[in-house]
């Protein structure tokens, strides 16, 4: 859908390292030269493992954390070069949910406060189209305003918190929508509910949304586009659909062996990783996941792999890529 | 698999007293668990699954109040009328439990050595230079590389993966007949998860131990469990083998929640089944089904009356007025 750097792209990320200075001089990377787009209405999926570097990015892109190189291009334009008003000024365009929906809600404001804040913040607020514009978000999230806005947060459950958080988010009607891991804390009769609410506005909005998760089944349910981490790098991007079903690179094989499926007559042969996970401190010479591939032969421990286009919109960082008969 | 009955929980109700009343967390739970199998009890959070481990093991805080007839026989043996000594020496000896977070459940200022030992040195008497052999034995068995080493680390110093591992090896240490694990991978990676599923169905294999596995993942259930029981607002609603569960679901409910599952093979986009509205929670007396609010398939009957434990001619345990057809 989109090649490197296309400039219609609502976000660019482009060889994105971030490092974390550690006692003794020492410097973590956490995130070693990652670059990626995502097109006006596309979602695209973020998974990987604990430390693979997905929140680093995420509070990268945000402009939570400074990042050491390497750019974010918001609708092209470069938001580290952005002065602090021009960047709060960009601010309402890409806005993000949290993990957990009850603690990135204020409990001491009722939601009525909550939603208004945002058009407070960027001057926006007026008293009557506000009013109007906070029971559109609401509706669109499927959480009824006349029951909600003068309640508090403790008295929504989990799945409605989220929602409500959603709808802060889609309150300055932004182009982009970070989601940090945002159903994974909910069950999965709720969980259902906040996803197809995300696909409808994706289709009725038109957002692109850039979704972190772990959950592959979740990815395959929301995602146009995957792109799958592994220790700072990026080891495989495509196409949703193409990945999950023909995975090129082998730990992405590995990460899908591992999903349980609910049904007890599909048995999983399981690619199971030995070895240890390297210490991001020292990942050293070759491919990252070499110490732990079951196709790892010694060009791996020699020559890292670059992340080379292996077919239409798709890329992947492996000498021996799993092929479909093997 | 040696047959016969492990466990036997008849009546079991508890109650938490709470600001607001009287809060029934487990409402006339009857359940029997045979003797080398692997039970996993599904449900959503606050349906009482893990409020039912911790009543088995008698690891209510204080606020809870079990109801009187209630009998949780293990080997025969009433655990909720033991006294505190004597349910001591089962806990950690004969019933062993695995935790969610490891890190809790690990002492953050002693070795994993030292902690291993010490059940073995309390529940079976041994020396503590025989313990800590012992305990480097244990490490090795859960798939730890260089115990030796490690048995002398902190549990700060291991990964996530590894803590759980070593949880596993302090619940095996006294050989245990039944295990519970209580949400042993939810807080760990995919990949992780999986090596510690594969771990804990060896020992439990190899070792012919009884498991209790709470989880609130379908996908987990169905993989490793010989049977089901899902829970719902406090009540047992089904219990069955799994394919049953999966094949041919008599609850509406666990149909539903089937089916609300995202899978990997659905096109990208599909709209998922949801259930409307939330489970409940369940204050003071009430009457009839807990999911019939939420229930396509309830009428009059569902509200005012309870619908009891009812079984087929397989023994597909299900507790509904309308059960869905058998197909």
């Amino acid at each position: 859908m989109t090649s490197d750097s296309s400039p219609t792209a609502t976000l660019g990320v482009e060889d994105l390292v971030v490092e974390y200075p550690l006692a003794g001089g020492q410097v973590l990377r956490a995130v070693d030269g990652v670059s990626f787009d995502v097109a006006a209405g596309e979602t695209l999926a973020l998974v990987g493992e604990s430390g693979c570097g997905k929140s680093s990015i995420v509070r990268a892109l945000m402009q939570l954390s400074p990042y050491s190189r390497g750019a974010v291009r918001l609708g092209g334009v470069d938001i580290a070069k952005l002065s602090t008003s021009e960047l709060k000024r960009m601010r309402p365009r890409f806005q993000m949910i949290f993990q957990d929906p009850i603690s990135s809600l204020n409990p001491r404001r009722r939601i009525r406060d909550i939603l208004e804040a945002p058009l407070r913040i960027n001057g926006r607020f007026d008293p009557v189209g506000s009013g109007q514009r906070i029971r559109k978000v609401l509706e669109l999230v499927g959480v009824d305003p006349a029951g909600a806005l003068d309640r508090y947060p403790h008295e929504f459950s989990g799945g409605q918190c989220q929602r409500i958080s959603i709808a802060r988010a889609l309150v300055l009607e932004p182009e982009l929508l970070v989601c940090d891991e945002p159903v994974s804390a909910l069950d999965v009769s709720v969980r259902a509910q906040v996803l197809n609410v995300l696909n409808e506005l994706r289709e009725r909005l038109g957002l692109s949304m850039l979704f972190i998760t772990h959950d592959l089944a979740v990815v395959r349910n929301v995602a146009d586009r995957i792109a799958v981490m592994y220790l700072g790098r990026i080891c495989e991007i495509g196409e949703a659909a193409e990945v999950l079903d023909r995975p090129a690179h082998p730990y992405t094989a590995c990460l899908l062996s591992a999903v349980p499926v609910a049904d007890p007559d599909v048995g999983t042969e399981r690619v199971t990783l030995t070895g240890e996970i390297p210490s991001p401190m020292d990942v050293g010479l070759g491919c990252r996941f070499r110490s732990r591939c079951p196709a790892a032969r010694e060009l791996c421990a020699r020559v890292e792999p670059g992340l080379i286009e292996s077919g239409r919109d798709r890329s992947v960082a492996c000498h021996f890529p799993v092929t479909a008969d093997s | 698999m040696s047959g016969g009955t492990i466990l036997e929980v008849r009546g079991l109700s508890v109650d938490f007293d709470t600001p607001r009343g009287q809060l029934h967390a487990l409402d006339s739970v009857d359940l029997d668990v045979r003797r080398g199998t692997t039970l996993a009890v599904v449900g959503e959070s606050g349906s009482g699954k893990s409020v039912l481990s911790r009543t088995i093991l008698r690891l209510l805080p204080p606020s809870a109040s079990v109801a009187p007839g209630a009998r949780v026989l293990f080997d025969g043996e009433n655990l909720l009328a033991l006294d505190r000594a004597a349910i001591r020496s089962v806990r950690g000896r004969r019933i062993a439990m695995v935790f969610q977070d490891p890190m809790t459940a690990l002492n953050p200022v002693r070795t994993i050595g030292s902690q291993l030992a010490e059940g073995l040195r309390l529940h079976l008497g041994m020396k503590p230079a025989a313990a800590h052999e012992r305990a480097v034995e244990l490490l090795a068995t859960v798939g730890i590389a260089s115990p030796a080493q490690r048995a002398r680390q902190y549990p700060h110093q291991l990964s996530g993966g590894m803590r759980q591992r070593v949880v596993i090896a302090m619940a095996i240490a006294c050989e245990p007949e039944l295990l519970i694990a209580d949400e042993p991978t939810t807080a760990l990676d995919v990949t992780v998860q999986a090596d510690i599923l594969d771990l804990l169905g060896r020992l439990q294999a190899e070792r012919h131990m009884t498991m209790i596995l709470i989880t609130h993942d379908l996908g987990i259930a169905a993989g490793r469990a010989d049977e089901i029981a899902v829970m719902y607002a406090g009540r047992l609603v089904e219990k069955a083998p799994t394919r049953e569960i999966f094949r041919r679901p008599r609850m509406p409910y666990t149909a539903a929640l089937l089916r609300s599952i995202p899978r990997l093979d659905d096109p990208p986009h599909t709209r998922l089944f949801t259930i409307p509205g939330r489970p409940p929670v369940v204050f003071g007396d009430t009457t009839g089904c807990r999911y019939a609010p939420r229930c396509d398939r309830a009428d009059a009957i569902c509200t005012e009356r309870t619908p009891p434990m009812a079984s087929d001619e397989q023994g597909h345990l299900h507790r509904c007025w309308h059960p869905l057809e058998e197909t």
